[in-house]
């Protein structure tokens, strides 16, 4: 298979936009900051995009979900790409597929705090297409002006991952022309304690791997992508999907299989549709959440399925998990590399976890990439391995 | 099966609210029976919804991760000894 | 370029609500049969294990009551199916516990009401209760999620030549949110939709996609009231438009669903 990425753009607290995201990645900046989240009081680090509070012109759309949305999409040539799309196919022949995980719960949290008397939602609160989970996909058709097939995608943190295969299954059948894929997801307060009670949380910065990690940080961010048929926009970034595997782990909705075998699942079926082998793949942008139980596992299945020549790393010590955003998030991360020639390496890794012996370190490496991938994996069990590779 | 002492029962009952055991009444949980694995088979999840319960019904918190949570956990005879400890 | 042709054959179909337990039971109420006297409970499907079963919320309980009907109508083997699970309106209850909780001043959140309430608890659980590894799929359309959800399983079945279960439900609005997401009914509705040259039996089925204004949803035959008000309000329950085109083999051979703004897909018996 063979899917164009016509163009990308992406928007977390570790750079408002692509260019920004790739400064801080060359200088190892992150954009990680100690919560501070109203109404949460819990002892972790974030990562807040802060600019996404000035964006409140947004009427009965407005949420925090779709002001980062709003924000991510203004970034780079995202916006005009979609026009131009638009004015060649038509609106009914461009598609949208989103990705979140929270939706837009933030308004819903904030509704809640202004019930009146009565405990009912108070008159600007009454926003039935932000309080629901196909919230995004609504937003995003209304922003755009895209009038055909829209859908939402909401299974964690793969959502954002699985848009590109669906994106590339319509492209496939013909159905459209071209695709937007995106994933948007913020921080608020059912996210943060949401984890919290789950005690997932890290009071420190996130150290994927490291043998002394010790929890997660949450984030926030947006991203998008456009897709088409191999060949038939002469403007593409040079890159293209060419594999994607999605499995499920079966197991248990919030512990991972612990012989990781959906993800074993996921990573050789992306292989296999992309007819590539193992030792192909130059890098990859692991789901590395720094949870105890998550890196524990995807590392030793690293190590089983590929060689030492495939450079990885976890790129979440920039921007945090961005949930429902990661996916895309970090596909955007591990496809640049094919335009950079930079593997950002594993930040805040010290010591890696004596368990594991997968290439993987702190430092980036140059090197000029042919075939990268990246993994997500959601609660659930839902797994999804996206593979790029350079289009010609 | 061994019998409850009245914090035991107590405990059973939190425990039983918590967790939701609808084919359990909270006199029937023998307090040295395995919770976790093959005895009552709860899981990971569970402890953690046990904690919160312990934690606002006793102002206990126990955390996962620390030393002695796993022994705590064991059975309801220790659950509740560990969290008199603490009280 | 020319649009590939999307046929399929819909094999086996469950089906959920308070007053039915099985498509054939719904397909009397189609048929104008009366409602029964008393509302169903439950549902409890024993295809959960007992441990998740005790904290599986309604929604959960729904979609995976209506997946295992369509799979044992079948006689397949659940683990043999990749799936697709849709809700227009998510766990509502759910939503209602945590966004009441953190308006509150103690804003510890239950880590099992936290887990079930991602979109895909769902598809998590069904995937872990019959051993399934094959993707699962958690999405959502409002009110358009019927639809999008057959054309993107039936575009998983003819490109992946997978073997599929599409599964939407949705339950009554918790009472905050219900003056802006009107729906009070429970419903639940699976299909189970094979390739074309599968060797079991099913009523073949091509869609199609094309250009529309602004597309409406269809009138349903039924007169019930129930029913009516059911297909207007429970976005899963526009799954009925097509359940009347499998429960009668004369009459309409085809109905057409809107998909977006700017298209519509048309289903047809063939």
């Amino acid at each position: 298979m063979k899917i164009d990425i016509i163009d990308y753009e992406t928007c977390s607290a570790a750079g408002l936009n692509l260019k920004a995201l790739r400064t801080s990645l060359k200088h190892h900046n992150s954009g990680l900051i100690k919560n501070n989240l109203p109404g949460s009081d819990l002892d972790t680090w974030i990562g807040l995009v802060e600019q996404v509070s000035n964006v409140n012109d947004l009427g009965h759309w407005q949420s925090r979900n779709n002001a980062l949305a709003a924000l991510g999409y203004e970034q780079g040539t995202i916006r005009q790409t979609v026009a131009g799309l638009i004015s060649k196919y038509g609106a009914a022949r461009v598609g949208l597929v989103m990705g979140s995980s929270t939706s837009s719960i933030d308004r819903t949290e904030t509704a809640y705090t202004q019930l009146d008397e009565s405990g009912n939602l108070t008159e600007q609160f009454k926003q039935p297409f932000v309080h629901n989970p196909h919230a995004p996909s609504l937003f995003m058709a209304h922003l755009t002006g895209i009038t055909g097939p829209s859908l939402t995608i909401n299974t964690a943190c793969s959502s954002s991952a699985k848009v590109f295969a669906t994106g590339a299954r319509w492209l496939e059948t013909g159905i459209v022309d071209a695709v937007l894929v995106g994933g948007v997801d913020t921080l608020c307060l059912s996210v943060l304690h949401g984890f919290n009670s789950l005690q997932l949380l890290s009071p420190n910065p996130c150290k994927p791997f490291d043998q002394h990690r010790d929890g997660i940080n949450l984030g926030e961010a947006s991203g998008f992508a456009v897709l088409q048929r191999h060949g038939e926009n002469s403007n593409s970034s040079g890159i293209s999907l060419t594999g994607y595997g999605e499995s499920s782990d079966a197991y248990h909705m919030s512990h991972p299989h612990p012989d990781g075998l959906g993800a074993r699942l996921s990573m050789t079926q992306a292989l296999e549709r992309a007819n590539r082998e193992a030792a192909d793949i130059d890098y990859i942008n692991l789901h590395g959440t720094s949870s105890r139980a998550n890196d524990l596992i995807e590392g030793q299945l690293i190590s089983e399925l590929f060689p030492g020549s495939t450079q990885c790393s976890s790129t979440k010590a920039w921007m945090g998990h961005t949930l429902g955003a990661a996916g895309i998030t970090e596909a955007i991360i591990a496809m640049d590399t094919l335009n950079t020639n930079i593997i950002p390496g594993s930040k805040n890794l010290e010591t890696l976890d004596e368990a594991l012996s997968l290439s993987i370190k702190a430092s980036d490496e140059h090197k000029v990439c042919q075939h990268v991938m990246t993994n997500s994996f959601g609660f659930g069990g839902n797994n999804c391995t996206l593979l790029f590779s350079r289009s010609e | 099966m061994a019998t409850q002492t009245e914090s035991e029962l107590k405990m059973a009952q939190l425990m039983v609210e918590a967790l939701n055991l609808e084919d359990m009444e909270a006199d029937e949980i023998d307090p040295e029976e395995q919770l976790f694995g093959d005895g009552l088979g709860l899981d990971s999840i569970d402890a953690l919804e046990i904690s919160l319960a312990i934690s606002k019904e006793y102002g206990v918190q126990i955390k996962a991760e620390d030393e002695g949570t796993r022994e705590a956990f064991a059975t309801l005879r220790s659950l509740t000894a560990f969290v008199e400890n603490k009280k | 370029m020319q649009a590939k042709e999307l046929k399929c054959k819909i094999a086996g179909i469950g089906a959920w609500g308070s007053y039915f337990d099985s498509w054939q039971a719904l397909q009397q109420l189609l048929g104008g049969e009366p409602l029964p006297e008393t509302k169903n409970k439950g549902p409890k499907p024993t295809i959960i294990p007992a441990n998740e079963r005790r904290r599986a919320p309604l929604p959960v309980r729904l979609a995976v009551e209506s997946s295992w009907q369509a799979t044992q109508s079948v006689g397949l083997e659940p683990d043999t199916l990749t799936c697709v699970f849709a809700s227009g309106l998510g766990d509502t209850e759910l939503t209602d516990y945590m966004c009441r909780t953190l308006a509150s001043e103690h804003k510890e959140l239950s880590p099992t009401k936290f887990h079930n309430s991602v979109h895909n608890a769902p598809a998590g659980y069904w995937t872990i209760s019959t051993g399934t590894m094959s993707a699962a799929n958690s999405v959502a359309g409002y009110e358009e999620s019927v639809s999008l959800t057959l054309v993107e399983a039936l575009i998983q079945c003819v490109t992946e030549h997978k073997p599929m279960l599409v599964t939407f439900y949705d339950a009554p609005v918790a009472d905050v949110l219900r003056p802006i997401l009107s729906n009070q009914e429970t419903f639940a509705f699976s299909l189970v939709i094979l390739p074309v040259n599968a060797a079991t039996d099913g009523i073949e089925v091509t869609a199609e996609v094309t250009a529309a204004e602004q597309p409406a949803w269809p009138a349903l035959q039924s007169s019930s009231e129930y029913i009516s008000s059911m297909y207007a309000d429970n976005p899963s329950a526009k799954i009925l438009c097509l359940a009347e085109l499998m429960a009668t083999s004369n009459g309409n051979k085809s109905v057409t669903m809107p998909l977006s703004q700017g298209t519509s897909v048309s289903f047809t018996r063939t």
